[in-house]
């Protein structure tokens, strides 16, 4: 009777610990899957107000000159692997006897990050595109009106056509800007 | 039935990803237009240079910006170049008179100037010299034709002014300077709209 007791018991015993080594907390993994996706984005945009140029002079004697202005377009982009991004760009019309030109740069004041590529340098815009910036990979510049990527516009006279400009009292030129694949 | 809940709401949740990961990786370029207001206002600019010292021997005033007055004396000669800066209205010119604005000459003394033509240092369509002509206190057109131009700034540069006097004795020079009765003439630019 007495070893049956004990058996018992200590079978009791061991099944208690069995218990309790099975539900110790902390001990148990479970695993949870996460589907992570990162989209392709390719977003530019700018804050809607006019670029003023404005081409005269105060002295008898000289051209007119002084048609410079700035603007920017803010950027989100994330590339495929490998793929990089151009901004180019063209205008629907220039007053005759002039010509535009625009220089593009990086953003700098801090708000942007990842890979804005480079300025392709001073170019005249056209009715045709022609490509401002290239190598633009994954990158963000911030969505204020002066973050993103600079535009330095220049609107000089053609010294050989000057006897075709004439007076206007504002035109409205479009230039279009498009962020794309390369 | 926990379960059964489960695996519906990922088939949906997968699929739901899925269906955006597609739409979006359609989103491959965006454009953004950039207005520009250019403006071009008309301008009608006049100063003169002298390769004599304007300052010792002439006054001037710079009355506004399309007109300016300069002293002449018998020495002026052909030492004045006159620029200016030009931008028309479609279908519109400039021209550029020239009267006596003070002093006055003697009954047998005359004033005549002659205008040479622009010399080639600017730009644009310059315009027309006119003939010689006698000097009044009434305006005369001297160059006409203007439109959108520029002449360069300085000797040299646009049109030369020759200044010729018929009997400048008469006119006695340094009494008239002292008294004040110096003879000024003003080039005024007009447009012709």
């Amino acid at each position: 009777m007495k070893s049956l007791s004990l058996a018992i018991v200590l079978l009791a015993f061991s099944f208690i610990s069995l218990n309790v080594n099975a539900q110790t907390p902390g001990s148990d993994n479970v695993n949870q899957t996460l589907t992570m996706g990162i989209s392709e984005i390719c977003l530019i945009s700018n804050d809607g107000s006019d670029v003023s140029l404005d081409l005269t002079t105060t002295t008898a004697g000289d051209t007119i000159s002084g048609g410079t202005g700035t603007a920017y377009t803010q950027v989100s982009s994330i590339v495929p692997s490998g793929e990089t991004r151009s901004i180019s760009a063209s205008v629907d019309q220039v007053p005759t006897g002039t010509q535009l030109y625009v220089t593009t740069s990086n953003p700098t004041n801090g708000n942007q990050g990842g890979v804005l590529g480079t300025s392709s340098g001073r170019k005249e815009l056209t009715s045709t595109a022609t490509t401002l910036h290239t190598g633009i990979g994954s990158c963000y510049t911030g969505t204020g009106a002066t973050d993103g990527f600079a535009y330095f516009y220049e609107w000089e006279v053609n010294t050989g056509s000057y006897g075709s400009i004439t007076a206007t009292s504002g035109v409205t030129a479009t230039v279009t800007i498009t962020l794309t694949d390369m | 039935m926990n379960v059964l809940k489960l695996i519906k709401f990922s088939v949906l949740f997968t699929g739901l990803f899925f269906a955006y990961l597609q739409s979006s990786s359609a989103q491959n370029f965006n454009t953004v237009d950039m207005q520009l207001s250019l403006k071009i206002p008309a301008i009608a600019l006049i100063d003169f240079y002298s390769n004599i010292d304007r300052t010792y021997t002439f006054g001037y005033s710079n009355l506004n910006n399309n007109q300016v007055e300069q002293i002449v004396t018998p020495t002026t000669g052909d030492n004045t170049w006159l620029n200016y800066s030009s931008i028309v209205k479609p279908g519109a010119t400039n021209y550029i008179t020239v009267h006596i604005s003070s002093g006055s000459l003697p009954a047998d003394a005359s004033l005549y100037l002659e205008v040479g033509p622009d010399n080639g240092a600017g730009g644009g369509n310059t315009g027309i010299a006119k003939p010689e002509v006698k000097l009044t206190y009434y305006p005369k057109v001297i160059i006409e034709n203007i439109g959108s131009c520029y002449t360069g700034i300085g000797t040299n540069k646009g049109h030369q002014l020759k200044y010729k006097w018929k009997n400048p004795e008469s006119y006695q020079y340094s009494l008239n300077y002292e008294n004040s009765e110096t003879i000024a003439v003003v080039y005024t630019i007009a447009s012709n709209e």
